[in-house]
């Protein structure tokens, strides 16, 4: 249960945070939910990651088909070489997502290093 | 442990947020391009965005409607001219705003704040022929004139009314992609982009390659090769025209021979950076007399760089003094090619050379004094600071002379010697007002408004078409150009003495100009603008065969139409070929010819001579004669380290027309003597080993072989932005003249009926943005050489709600 509210958490947490800061809002999504959901180091780091991986999947996969691609198309051919949206779609996710696990575990850790 | 994994996750973030973060180990800060909120996907405009919108901006004096049609053109109608041109400025930040900044960076030479050292060179060179310079002298001018200073200040407020909407998020996908954020916009800016524009249009000179290429050849050769005079020159205003003789006789100075003609050094450098020769365009206007509806007929294609986002954006300004309908340059107010309701107008590059170079001796290395008229002069400097991304500011000190800035000198090109420099003499730093004659042109009524507004017209030199609802059409070839003696400024020239400075400049009145010839038409294609009677020395780089087949197409039409302009402004035939292919095929010695080379003489023998998409004969028939004309002049033209430019295209075949046994035939370097079978035959053979190579890539078709690609502005850098591989037709000295990456940037045809008719169409889209699906939306229509009908909105279309999407623009 702890897990799924902390995947729920961190992905509308990450969404909240983005609208007023910059990229790096993914590290302190993870740092808070890290800081303040008591959970494993690895439960926090999974939920996190999977939290914020499918918020972004989702924001990402609605903005491209609305566009039809197009630019994930292009940008896509500029990054990987090929036209593949959802390869672009994937690796947005997977970098917030990856940014976002790292700052639960550093948060999650420290609470560790407190406890007895 | 437990420290152990704390640490470990601090390292990792650390790690991740400088990866991610920052250039220093990717190209890309993926975190900031790829996020959903911030980066790239925010640029990713859905395809059934709603453009209507409500808006309340300071600066304007009084309601704007925007209305915005299926193809995103924009339709602005307002009760002040400056309110017009302030949402201009709005529209075209809205849609363009990386364009315009970065070209006016280039303009000023600002491209190292953005890329970093690799563009150092670049922004030197800009710097050095004085592009700064010549904006500030423009600005000057423009700012001195009220109506012109208004029209500037409102288009730049506008501009930034869009910039400071802008968050993060909403940049265009350029400045995510490099990483750096927009600046205000200023008058300046425009003044630049003129002066970007001037450079495109009047840069090109070839004063160091003839200065070489006279030493090595001699006279005699030197004009056989480099001549001006074309047999089959069909100039701009008809031959047999009568001109005025000037004043004065000019005569070179009396050490002329010694001097400049004799020069005793070659050059080994060359200009950088120099603008595509190809620059040029297409415009003719057809009177009533020749017409189906008796309402004479503009037509203009200006030959431009293909780029995305593109040079034009289409616009309709209505307010109650002018409603002028065309495109713009998103960076000035005003429409540049269109029409109003009583006029249209459109251009041509004059390719009159306006620049020059002078040789100058500096007292020494310092370059702090130069000798001038038996003296030495002190010269003005001028510290150009260069900003570079990563790295320290560069000061770059550029001495200016009575000629124009030092371009060259030790410490910009390392082949010269401590106190020799080039000056450069350019019409493109004088101060005018051009900006007017658009202005002007957009509420122009008659034959007189069109010839005030062009007067204030200096550089780049144009040719400056135009037609009338009353029935009249016209077309003057207009700019500052310099009055110079024979010969003056085709080589460097001595900077010693005031001897060697230009005579002032060609009177307007005498500028060739045409109004209603008898012919019942007029035209021009880049060619020389006058014949051989007009009594003044007018050098240039000019086309030759385009305006023989629109004059000669022209001169047979009767009951033109909307639909035989269009079709003329697509036309693919070949008349260079129509004169070369009779010497190619007459002596290629077809004995000595294997399979392959039969079948491609074969091809070019039963070509219809039509530079189609999809035939190969043309290829073999371009590279055929670009080999002959590598034969011929390789030997004589190879000094080595000396730059040296290839005689034009007209050049050889003239002279083969004229004489088979031309001097150049034999190849200087084998004992034996060739003759004009020898050279066709070999030529065919080299280019045999080309086209083969050509037919196992499959690029035998035409298309395929010139491979039309309309470029992003980053180049190779942005590949994914570009538009490759269209399949049209056209080239060079073609009316259709689409090549690699270069051809008609705009096809405009207006039929001056009432209500006015109008067709166009640009290799673009309105919006700059390459996740938007206007930002290549009219190519396909251009490659298949088809049109828009341009939607020429009034009060009832707007009753009658013909608009899809409407913005109301309000004062804050």
């Amino acid at each position: 249960m702890k897990f799924i509210i902390s995947t729920l958490l961190s992905g509308m947490l990450y969404f909240s945070l983005g609208l007023f800061l910059p990229w790096w809002s993914a590290f302190v999504a993870g740092l808070l939910i890290g800081l303040f959901m008591q959970q494993s180091l690895a439960g926090s780091f999974f939920a996190v990651l999977a939290g914020v991986f499918i918020t972004t999947i989702c924001y990402t996969y609605f903005t491209s088909i609305s566009n039809d691609h197009i630019l994930a198309k292009r940008i896509a051919m500029m990054i990987l070489k090929e036209e593949s949206p959802l390869g672009l779609i994937a690796i947005s996710a997977a970098i917030s997502s990856l940014s976002a696990a790292s700052a639960a575990l550093s948060g999650r850790s420290l609470i560790l290093l407190f406890k007895k | 442990m437990k420290y152990m994994v704390f640490v470990f996750s601090i390292l990792f973030n650390i790690a991740l947020y400088v990866v991610l973060g920052t250039t220093q180990i990717l190209p890309l800060p993926l975190g900031s391009f790829l996020n959903m909120q911030e980066g790239i996907w925010q640029n990713a405009e859905p395809v059934d965005a709603d453009f209507n919108g409500n808006l309340k901006l300071k600066g304007i004096s009084g309601p704007v409607d925007v209305y915005l049609d299926e193809r995103m053109v924009p339709h602005v109608f307002a009760a002040q001219e400056n309110d017009a041109y302030f949402v201009q400025g709005y529209l075209h930040a809205k849609h363009r705003l990386w364009q315009m900044e970065f070209q006016t960076h280039a303009a000023a030479g600002r491209i190292s704040e953005i890329v970093g050292e690799k563009a150092i060179t670049f922004d030197r060179n800009q710097r050095r022929i004085g592009m700064v310079y010549a904006a500030e002298n423009a600005l000057a001018a423009m700012e001195k004139d009220p109506q012109t200073k208004a029209a500037m200040d409102a288009y730049t407020n506008g501009v930034n009314a869009y910039i400071k909407t802008l968050h993060t998020s909403d940049l265009p996908v350029e400045y995510k992609l490099l990483g750096y954020k927009p600046e205000n916009w200023t008058n300046f800016k425009s003044a630049l982009f003129i002066k970007q524009m001037t450079n495109t249009l009047a840069g090109y000179d070839k004063d160091f390659e003839y200065t070489n290429a006279l030493k090595l050849l001699g006279e005699e050769n030197f004009r056989i090769l480099y001549g001006q005079l074309p047999d089959s020159l069909y100039p701009v205003i008809p031959a047999g025209t009568v001109y005025n003789q000037p004043l004065a006789q000019l005569v070179p100075p009396i050490t002329a021979d010694s001097l400049y003609f004799n020069r005793k050094d070659s050059i080994a450098f060359t200009e950088d950076f120099k603008p595509d020769p190809a620059n040029g365009s297409n415009n003719w206007a057809v009177a009533g007399t020749r017409t189906k509806s008796g309402k004479p007929i503009l037509a203009n294609d200006p030959h431009l760089g293909l780029t995305l986002p593109s040079i034009w954006y289409e616009i309709q300004l209505h307010t109650p003094n002018y409603n002028a309908y065309g495109v713009s340059f998103p960076g000035l107010p005003g429409v540049v090619i269109g029409f109003n309701d009583s006029i249209a107008f459109g251009f041509t590059n004059a390719g009159r050379d306006v620049k020059d170079y002078y040789e100058i001796r500096f007292k020494d290395e310092k370059r702090e004094q130069y000798f001038f008229n038996g003296e030495w002069v002190k010269a003005d400097r001028r510290i150009e600071k260069i900003k570079i991304k990563n790295a320290v500011t560069l000061s770059d000190t550029v001495p200016y002379t009575v000629f124009g800035p030092t371009t060259y000198d030790h410490s910009f090109k390392h082949a010269l010697s401590g106190n020799k420099a080039y000056a450069l003499k350019w019409v493109a730093h004088d101060s005018s007002n051009i900006l007017k004659m658009w202005l002007q042109l957009n509420r122009a009524h008659n034959v007189q408004d069109y010839v005030e507004a062009i007067s204030h017209f200096n550089a780049p030199g144009q040719n400056m078409i135009f037609a009338s609802k009353s029935g009249d059409i016209a077309l003057q070839q207009q700019a500052t150009f310099p009055l110079r003696w024979k010969d003056q400024g085709l080589f460097v020239m001595p900077g010693y003495d005031s001897s060697y400075l230009w005579n002032g400049y060609i009177p307007f009145e005498e500028n060739p100009h045409s109004f209603n010839p008898v012919e019942g038409f007029l035209s021009s294609a880049n060619q020389r603008a006058a014949d051989s009677t007009y009594p003044y020395f007018i050098p240039g780089t000019y086309e030759v065969y385009r305006p023989i087949t629109i004059n000669r197409k022209l001169a047979s039409m009767y009951n033109v139409t909307v639909d035989d302009m269009k079709a003329l402004q697509n036309d693919n035939y070949n008349v260079f070929a129509e004169f070369a292919r009779p010497i190619l095929l007459n002596y290629v010695d077809r004995t000595v010819l294997d399979a392959d080379e039969k079948r491609f003489v074969s091809l070019v023998e039963s070509w219809n001579l039509q530079n189609n998409p999809n035939e190969t004969a043309v290829v073999c028939f371009t590279n055929w004669w670009d080999s002959l004309q590598a034969v011929v002049f390789r030997d004589e033209l190879n000094p080595g380290q000396q730059p040296i430019v290839m005689p034009e295209k007209f050049v050889l075949l003239e002279a083969l027309r004229r004489d088979t046994a031309f001097r150049f035939i034999d190849d200087i370097h084998t004992p034996e003597k060739e003759n004009l079978n020898a050279l066709v035959t070999k030529a065919l053979k080299n280019a045999s080993l080309q086209l083969k190579s050509l037919e196992s890539e499959d690029r035998m078709k035409w298309a395929k072989f010139k491979n039309t690609t309309v470029y992003h502005l980053l180049k190779n850098n942005a590949m994914p932005f570009a538009r490759s591989g269209l399949m049209n037709g056209g080239g060079s000295g073609i009316i259709n003249a689409t090549q690699h990456d270069h051809g008609p940037s705009w096809r405009m045809v207006v039929e001056l009926t009432t209500p006015t008719v109008a067709y166009g169409v640009y290799p673009g889209g309105q919006s700059g943005n390459p996740g938007s699906k206007y930002y290549d939306y009219f190519i396909s229509t251009w490659t298949d050489g088809e049109y828009f009908k341009l939607f020429i909105m009034d009060e009832t279309d707007i009753k009658s709600g013909k608009f899809k999407w409407k913005l109301s623009i309000n004062p804050a």
